[in-house]
């Protein structure tokens, strides 16, 4: 295998491996804020990208206008799944609130399935289906809408928790929740923020990976599960340990593939889950002493 | 003067920034009873966490019996001779009194997964004489006759007694107990300190944090005075209580002290 | 789980009410009109191993598994491909289908309930994914999407066990035991310490329990017993295919576990009936019965914590003392 067969390994891998770190991002954000793992996370991203490609094929939207509405649509989406089956739990236990999610995963699959069926469904790429070359490697262009929105959604999220007020009281609930409350926060709508916010990200990587990969009701538990592979690998709860992870897992799975066998990609993600479980499961960014049960 | 049997050296333990217990080092002599105390935020509980093997400390040494056993973790500390309670009560509350004193035989059995599952007379055997031991311990305490009971139907200060005979029931030789009296009513405090000295002449040496000074000063041996995580004085009730260090970290403190014996 | 806080003590009683209800359950064969029904209590003897051992991993040590359906698909293919291909007797396929079961929950459990949280929620949805690619794409064991087939009826003293009746019989014998097994465990020292870092993890720690090795060995248990439940599955019906055994199983079984009640021994007998009935009662929406599932685990997590068992005890101590007065 040559070199620049490798570097078109590579490049792939950038791409998957952003969308995973979106994903990721979305675990973090709500891991900082509620100490779960949410299992719905992979189903927003499916929601994301059917949600699109629903509005485009019935209300003719183009791609850059639906997005924002298909965005809109499954963080409302979070917000009422937050409303509705995690904040009535008053005190959960960790068991509980990993087990709500996981109900809410299902329910929304269901829902989805439901209204918009159980075929594939695709949206057209942003801007057009001439490849760039360069560098002896061709992309497609909506590889650089990926790479674009990946980093500036990674941009955006860094900004949102750094300056903004609602952001900082966000981070404020997580580190504290009895401090931020006696400050005036009100630390139960920072956790509904949390899965709205989650749940949007979500949405935006289904709605840039879909023109390239397809997207269908089944696709929210692989996307998922790599995606929390990439945020374990990068060190769940850390924003950037996130976007780190996601790439790694990209360029692993990529040249795993390219390199070895395809037949097993998928267990790329699952090996480096337990690789990181065994060996360090704060992951490659996150402060070693965390976890110890 | 004998070996101590439990021995703090240089121990810190910061968290974020800020340092919970700072540079403390203490012994604590076989067979006395010795009390921590402090007022709040002194440090006393991460103590007592690090002893007990649920916190790490970020520097020092902290020996049982001259073993070393900072790095040792909880559950084993149980097996070397080591038990605790619990300030706000960990008791199971679905089992009965009696269950939840076997529990406290864990480390003194031996019976795992398929002689459980198989019922081999060996366990059946151990299982009984666990039993057994649990009753001598509810006794100890005074609870024998509340065996049965489930837990959650037992009163505040039968809890408190439950934790205490849960703790006993592994035969620790270093007892250490946070806030005993805390939620006692007076009559129950002199019970609890009865119940205490009582341990302590059956052989069990004894470190407890405690706020309620009544009972501190009826029962220790020997004080160590903590405040903002170092030591302040250390030494025999009538000492500390007239060491001018300790008096001004109680400053106010006489107040609180009359409310607790309301 | 947060059950109502009843107890969950063993008592003579609770071995008295398995040998009744286990006794009751020989006249069954006697009642059910066809051979469908009968099927459909084999079924439940299948079910309730499974729900059984994964209430004793989430009722009373507390973690959840997405991937018990892949334990069950791993015992069944385990066994199934060593009959069916390579002409291994099925008791050894017994063997390695708890061998094979139990070493894998050991490697996924190790490192994951080292950490608090819920890691091993996700190890094992990814187990899953993992197990549900395997029994595709290794097609030349399994036979792929459209299953193995071929595989042989348990044989025992030359006495063929065929699907029925005999076949109860059996599954009444092996499931009867693991119940009994369970019973054994929870009135034990490590039934105790089980039931003890189910309520308190920290005071477990106190009292000496080594919590992580008490869950793994509750997990690799689980594990073993759900594989136990895939060698049941695939001698009686000669066939395995992966769709039985996938993520959505796996959820399904998670979900009838908690609507029977988690952290009581009789929870599962409950859960395996649920099993068994909704996906009959629910063939005819198809495309609903992952709503409905998902839907009743939110309305149980949220308002019966203690599920169908937990209410069902409720009401009882309520008629107690009702009746007391």
């Amino acid at each position: 295998m040559d070199g620049s067969q490798i570097l078109q390994l590579v490049a792939s891998g950038l791409v998957t491996g952003s969308i995973y770190a979106l994903v990721a991002l979305g675990f973090t954000v709500i891991f900082k804020s509620t100490d779960a793992i949410n299992f719905a996370q992979g189903e927003w991203v499916m929601a994301g990208g059917m949600i699109g490609a629903f509005l485009h094929v019935n209300l003719g939207l183009a791609p850059l206008l639906l997005v924002p509405v298909a965005v809109a649509i499954v963080a409302l989406l979070g917000l009422v799944s937050e409303r509705l089956a995690i904040h009535p739990l008053k005190t959960p236990s960790p068991m509980l609130l990993t087990l709500i999610t996981i109900a809410v995963a299902i329910t929304t699959r269901a829902a989805v399935m439901l209204t918009l069926g159980k075929a594939p469904a695709g949206l057209p790429s942003f801007s057009g289906n001439d490849n760039i070359a360069f560098a002896g490697i061709t992309l497609p262009p909506q590889a650089l809408w990926v790479f674009g929105i990946t980093l500036a959604v990674m941009i955006g999220t860094h900004v949102f928790f750094q300056k903004s007020l609602l952001g900082r009281a966000m981070r404020a609930a997580a580190a504290d929740r009895e401090a931020a409350g006696l400050v005036g926060i009100n630390v139960g709508r920072m956790a509904m923020w949390s899965f709205v916010i989650a749940a949007a990200i979500g949405a935006i990587a289904g709605l840039i990976i879909t023109p390239l990969t397809l997207t269908s009701v089944n696709v929210g538990l692989m996307l998922g599960f790599k995606g929390f592979s990439a945020a374990m690998l990068g060190g769940l709860g850390n924003l950037h340990g996130a976007l780190l992870g996601g790439l790694v897992l990209g360029l692993l799975e990529s040249l795993s593939a390219g390199l070895l066998s395809s037949q097993f990609k998928d267990a790329v993600a699952f090996v480096v889950l337990l690789i990181v479980l065994f060996l360090r499961p704060a992951g490659l960014l996150g402060r070693a002493s965390t976890e110890r049960a | 003067m004998s070996a101590p049997l439990l021995e703090a050296r240089g121990v810190t333990r910061m968290f974020a920034g800020l340092a919970a217990v700072q540079d403390l080092s203490f012994a604590v002599t076989p067979g006395a009873i010795k009390a921590v105390i402090g007022p709040n935020g002194a440090g006393k509980t991460t103590l007592l966490n690090l002893l007990s093997g649920f916190i790490e400390p970020s520097a020092g040494e902290i020996r049982l019996e001259n073993r070393r056993i900072d790095a040792m973790p909880a559950h084993a500390r149980v097996r070397h001779g080591m038990a605790r309670t619990f300030q706000n009560l960990q008791v199971f509350g679905r089992m009965t009194a009696l269950e939840n004193v076997m529990v406290g035989r864990h480390v003194r059995t031996r019976a795992g997964f398929i002689a459980g599952m198989l019922r081999t007379p060996a366990s059946r055997r151990e299982s009984a004489a666990a039993r057994a031991a649990a009753v001598k311990s509810l006794a100890l305490v005074g609870l024998d006759g509340r065996a049965d009971t489930q837990a959650t139907d037992l009163s505040f200060g039968e809890l408190k007694l439950l934790e205490l005979a849960r703790a006993l029931a592994s035969e620790p030789r270093l007892l250490l107990l946070d806030e005993p009296a805390a939620g006692l009513a007076m009559a129950e405090t002199d019970r609890m300190a009865g119940v205490i000295r009582g341990i302590n002449a059956g052989g069990v040496t004894v470190v407890l944090v405690e706020h309620n000074m009544r009972l501190v000063m009826s029962i220790s041996h020997d004080i160590l005075v903590l405040n903002f995580g170092r030591r302040i004085a250390e030494g025999s009730p009538a000492i500390v209580q007239a060491e001018p260090a300790v008096i001004e970290a109680y400053l106010g403190r006489d107040d609180d002290a009359r409310a607790d014996d309301a | 789980m947060d059950s109502p806080v009843s107890s969950n003590s063993v008592s003579r009683n609770s071995y008295r009410v398995f040998a009744v209800v286990w006794a009751l359950l020989l006249l069954f064969p006697l009642a059910a009109p066809n051979n469908f029904i009968l099927n459909l209590g084999i079924s439940w003897f299948i079910s309730l191993a499974l729900a059984g051992s994964l209430n004793l991993l989430m009722g009373y040590a507390g973690q959840i598994s997405l991937s018990h359906a892949a334990f069950y698909g791993l015992g069944a293919y385990a066994s199934g491909v060593l009959s069916a291909k390579f002409g291994v007797s099925p008791w050894l396929g017994l063997c390695a289908a708890i061998v094979l079961t139990g070493v894998a929950a050991f490697l996924i459990g190790w490192p994951s309930l080292k950490l608090r949280g819920h890691y091993l929620a996700m190890a094992t949805l990814g187990f899953n994914v993992i197990m549900s690619v395997l029994f595709v794409e290794l097609r030349g064991l399994t036979g792929g999407p459209n299953g193995l087939v071929g595989v042989p009826s348990l044989s025992l003293f030359g006495y063929e066990i065929g699907a029925d009746i005999r076949f109860y019989l059996f599954a009444w014998f092996v499931v009867g035991l693991l119940m009994l097994l369970v019973l054994n465990l929870l009135d034990s020292r490590m039934g105790r310490a089980l039931r003890a870092l189910s309520t308190s993890e920290l005071a477990a720690k106190a009292n000496g329990i080594d919590v992580h090795a008490v869950k793994l060995g509750v997990f690799v248990l689980s594990a073993v017993m759900a594989g136990i439940a895939g060698f049941l599955y695939v001698h009686l019906n000669n066939f395995a295919s992966p769709e039985n055994f996938d993520f959505v199983a796996s959820v399904m079984l998670l979900v009838v576990v908690a609507l029977g009640g988690t952290g009581t021994y009789w929870g599962p007998f409950l859960g395996a009936l649920l099993h068994v009935v909704l996906p009959e009662a629910l063939r005819a929406f198809a495309d609903f019965e992952i709503l409905v599932y998902g839907v009743s685990l939110v309305l149980v997590l949220l308002f019966f914590p203690g599920g169908l068992s937990g209410a069902i005890a409720r009401l009882w101590r309520l008629v107690g003392r009702g009746a007391a007065r």
